[in-house]
């Protein structure tokens, strides 16, 4: 039976492993991407705040990574670099303000990303910001350039921000409405950034100040369906032949992207300034040949003792190592095996502590249930798990690779090269 | 029987965890359930309310009537909820959108890529369990349809009938007609005696004709009088019968078609015994007519017809152990019945009568494993009892009687299903049964077996919509069966089972 001091200790360990972003300063945090402390490690967010210092007027990032690889944590970090370095900057989540499911184009893209810029702004610099509004420029240009007739669409218009993200219809009469006037909205953005930055710098007192605008969330978008082919096709669109558009003047601007658009557009880094597009891959907890990479388990180990300050109350070293091996080095499927295992031990009345193997074994294989393999996309694992690369013959396949990457199936790594394995759930049916 | 369910030890240790997940959650924490088994759905449904049920807000919970407007619906409810920022208003969500059907299944599935597409706006607003029950097809589809709540999940479980468990046995069971409801004397002797195989049997009997081909004369008559429930009458045939049989054997011993009126006679003797519920006297003359067969099947070319011979009786004596309440002999007697039957079968091909017999001793065997609560074993053999009636339909059209079988099978899988907790599928499989009774009575007529039926099946019905909460419908049907009780009323003066159905119905309605 468990001791009322250990049944609080479980319930805070279980929520210190909530799936939420930390920032830098937050005692939890692990700097597992920071290459200070060894040089051979890639660390995108530096790389990123280094192109940021040295581009002058205006630079494009593009950050990348599977769910869960922690993007939005390092963005937090990118963001305090580049704030201690007198940036200005905004980091705007756009699953707030777009369909993440529908089909993209550069017009209502950059409408979305404008909103939320205006929002961000007025949120930091309350009434002091005292500019014309970019949904009030949107409306004017409307009423200017449109000539809308139409009661309802006109209405939506007024609410851009949830129509946009609610109402698929009115996004499609959208795009119909602006084919043709993609240079004029691109115009209308760019100019509306222009005159951010200009009051900003204003209101800084220094006309050198770098405003820094982390686009977070678009790696969300992706086709789910029978929609998905157009919406995959939209987003290529947006990255490859729209991409110029996405530059914005006097502003320093970053998008996280989907993992796929590489294979979509593989131009668009170069398009977009030439900065390479940085990816955030999970954790190195195996080398391809399948065994043990040393670092990455002391790694999980660290992220996990970060969170409580004693994990070895409940488990080994050894169990906590096998459960970041078999996360594959996905943060978030280690968390969820840890929690369950926590919550097991609390549901139970008859667990000794630290944990017994026979607990770890109904947990993993608990989450092994969850998963569910057709017989095609076993065959294509497979040839992952044999290969270690994607094994993408197609771009018509992409949705379904997309969906591996998203549901965890395959896991991208990187140790000098990029490269891919299975979730390691999976891996002995693979192997069979 | 009708059985009532409590939790398993998996679905305690399952419940606990739940429960300590939604105790403990200081922000969003997405919980999948996935089941098609309503008794636990609404078990663990239960245990969530009585754990809010001291809080100032209990369980946000959210259960929709119409498939048509479930999105709209939903998405409002979830919205209503947003940004409160009053901590004791975080009690959990629970969407209960497992409901069955096609119609539900596409909506469902559109509802669930709406709320992916919030995944992050429920995140910020909603900070507190979230859980969502859905069919149990979609523990196979959600990671496609809606990969970002896929990604965040807590925790997902599958929910079937291992997490149940049957508690006791209670009296809830629509009570069967009563076996012996002879018909009275005042009024029936006139009319089987004027019955054309009573009039024969009578006129070879006053002629004392000898022969085997009198001998089935009188078994026509014995069976004339006994389909209709002229049991005395029955009974003055049967023991007729045996005479004879008994009298063509001493002239003809060892001869197997003879020896086959003895058997005949000794299986109408056990089934009027049967029919009086003495069952000690059944138990002998089925054990004396299975011996004969024995004995037939040495001598018989006929090897078909043999061991068929031997599967009717043992699967007469399987319905007296049964009866008896010895039903580990009865289910053994059922089995070695079924692989006689499953020979003749390999010796005959598919014929009808072949096919018949097979499925009904599939629904023996089954009533037996339901009745010793093994209802996956009852599940099999129902399924494939009706697999069969239904081959049967297509080799011999929509007869009455094949349309009856396969109702009486789609009520016995229906039975199963609502044991099993899955009442979606028991409604549609009684819903069959009702649209099959009804073209039954349309190409019968009104007769009481007709009417016994859809009164049953509507009973049926009833219940299922009460256990699903939907008491208008369930009203609806048990005011229908009550009105064709009515009319059964008009046709069986006094019948006990009446009582007891009207009975049955007030209880539920109470």
């Amino acid at each position: 039976m468990l001791t009322a001091e250990q049944n609080k200790q479980l319930k805070t360990f279980h929520n210190n492993l909530s799936d939420v972003a930390l920032a830098p300063d937050d005692p939890r945090y692990v700097a597992v991407f920071d290459d200070s402390n060894d040089p051979d490690k890639d660390d995108p967010i530096s790389e990123i705040a280094t192109n940021i210092s040295f581009a002058e007027s205006a630079s494009v990032n593009l950050l990348t990574g599977p769910r869960g690889s922690g993007k939005t944590t390092e963005l937090k970090r990118l963001s305090h670099t580049l704030s201690a370095n007198d940036c200005i900057v905004f980091h705007c989540d756009m699953s707030r303000y777009m369909n993440m499911t529908t089909a993209v184009d550069v017009t209502d893209f950059l409408i979305c990303v404008m909103a939320a810029f205006n929002d961000a702004v007025v949120e930091k610099y309350q009434k002091d910001f005292s500019q014309r509004s970019f949904t009030t420029r949107l409306s004017d240009f409307f009423n200017r350039e449109v000539k809308i007739e139409d009661a309802a669409f006109k209405s939506n218009i007024a609410n851009i921000k949830a129509s946009l993200k609610d109402d698929p219809g009115f996004k499609v009469q959208l795009q119909q409405s602006l084919k043709g006037r993609v240079s004029q909205i691109v115009g209308e953005a760019h100019q509306f950034a222009q005159e951010v930055v200009t009051f900003i710098r204003k209101q800084n007192k220094n006309p050198d100040t770098k405003v820094v605008l982390l686009v977070d969330s678009v790696e969300q978008i992706r086709g789910v369906g029978a929609d998905a082919p157009i919406v995959y096709q939209s987003v290529e669109n947006l990255f490859e032949a729209q991409a110029v558009h996405l530059k914005f003047p006097m502003m320093h601007i970053l998008y996280t992207i989907p993992p796929y658009v590489s294979a979509l557009a593989p131009g668009v880094a170069r398009v977009l300034g030439g900065n390479p597009v940085q990816t955030l891959p999970s954790i190195h907890v195996r080398t391809r040949q399948g065994d043990d990479d040393a670092n990455g388990l002391k790694l999980m180990f660290d992220i996990v003792n970060k969170r409580h300050d004693a994990v070895d109350t409940f488990f080994t070293v050894e169990q906590i190592h096998e459960l970041a091996r078999l996360s594959g080095g996905d943060l978030r499927n280690f968390f969820r095996f840890v929690r369950q295992c926590l919550i097991k031990v609390a549901a139970s009345t008859g667990y000794p502590l630290p944990l017994n193997e026979q607990l770890l074994i109904r947990v993993v294989n608990q989450f092994r249930r969850e998963i569910f393999l057709a017989q095609d996309d076993m065959e294509w694992l497979r040839k992952i798990n044999d290969s270690n690369n994607h094994q993408l013959i197609s771009q018509e396949a992409l949705p379904k690779f997309a969906r591996f990457l998203d549901t965890g199936l395959v896991l991208n790594y990187r140790n000098g090269e990029d490269w891919y394995g299975v979730n390691p759930l999976i891996k002995a049916q693979m192997e069979a | 029987m009708q059985t009532k369910h409590e939790l398993s030890v998996e679905g305690e240790t399952l419940w606990r965890e739940l429960k300590i997940y939604l105790e403990w959650s200081e922000s969003f924490e997405l919980i999948f359930l996935f089941t098609d088994n309503t008794i636990v759905s609404q078990l663990i449904q239960k245990q969530v309310k009585a754990l809010y049920v001291d809080n100032d807000v209990p369980v946000h919970y959210f259960e929709p009537t119409e498939s048509q407007s479930l999105i709209v619906d939903c998405l409002s409810f979830i919205q209503a909820l947003s940004d409160t920022s009053d901590t004791n208003q975080r009690s959990p969500i629970w969407l209960e959108i497992n409901q069955y059907g096609e119609q539900w299944a596409a909506e469902q599935t559109n509802l669930i890529q709406r709320i992916n597409e919030r995944r992050d706006g429920l995140r910020t607003r909603n900070p507190q369990p979230f859980v969502v029950v859905l069919p149990a097809a979609f523990s196979q589809m959600v990671y496609k349809l809606a990969p970002d709540l896929w990604s965040v999940r807590t925790f997902s479980q599958t929910l079937d009938q291992t997490f149940l468990v049957s508690v006791e046995q209670v009296s809830g069971e629509i009570p069967l007609p009563d076996r012996v409801e002879d018909k009275p004397d005042n009024d029936k002797t006139e009319d089987i005696r004027l019955h054309p195989a009573m009039v024969e049997w009578q006129r070879l009997v006053d002629k004392s004709a000898e022969g085997i081909d009198v001998f089935y004369a009188g078994y026509n008559a014995f069976d004339a009088a006994f389909d209709t429930g002229y049991y005395s009458e029955a009974q003055q045939v049967s023991e007729q019968l045996l005479v004879k049989a008994n009298e063509l054997n001493r002239t003809s011993a060892d001869n197997p078609q003879t020896l086959r009126t003895l058997y005949v006679a000794f299986h109408c003797k056990g089934q009027i015994n049967e029919a009086y519920g003495r069952l000690s006297e059944a138990e002998n003359a089925y054990t004396e007519s299975l011996k004969i067969t024995q004995q037939i099947q040495h001598l018989s070319a006929d090897k078909a017809e043999a061991l068929r011979d031997i599967s009717v009786s043992l699967e007469k004596l399987g319905n007296i152990k049964t009866q008896s309440g010895n039903l580990t002999e009865a289910l053994s007697l059922f089995s070695e019945s079924l692989v006689l039957r499953r020979q003749c079968q390999q010796l005959l091909g598919d014929q009808p009568d072949v096919l018949r017999d097979i499925s009904v001793s599939l629904n023996k065997l089954g009533n037996i494993y339901q009745q010793q609560g093994d209802l996956t074993q009852a599940l099999g053999l129902f399924s494939e009892s009706l697999a069969l009636r239904r081959q049967l339909q297509q080799l011999l059209g929509e007869q009455p009687e094949v349309l009856r079988d396969i109702s009486i099978a789609l009520n016995k899988l229906g039975d199963i299903h609502r044991e099993l907790g899955n009442l979606n599928q028991a409604l549609a499989l009684f819903s069959e049964s009702l649209t099959l009774f009804r073209q039954l009575q349309q190409l019968s007529g009104s007769q009481p077996k007709v009417l016994q039926d859809l009164c049953l099946s509507q009973m049926k019905l009833g219940e299922i919509y009460q256990l699903q909460n939907n008491k208008d419908k369930a009203i609806d049907y048990y005011n229908s069966s009550l009105a064709i009780l009515e009319k059964l009323k008009n046709i069986h003066p006094g019948a006990a089972y009446i009582e007891k159905w009207v009975g049955w119905i007030e209880g539920k309605v109470q």
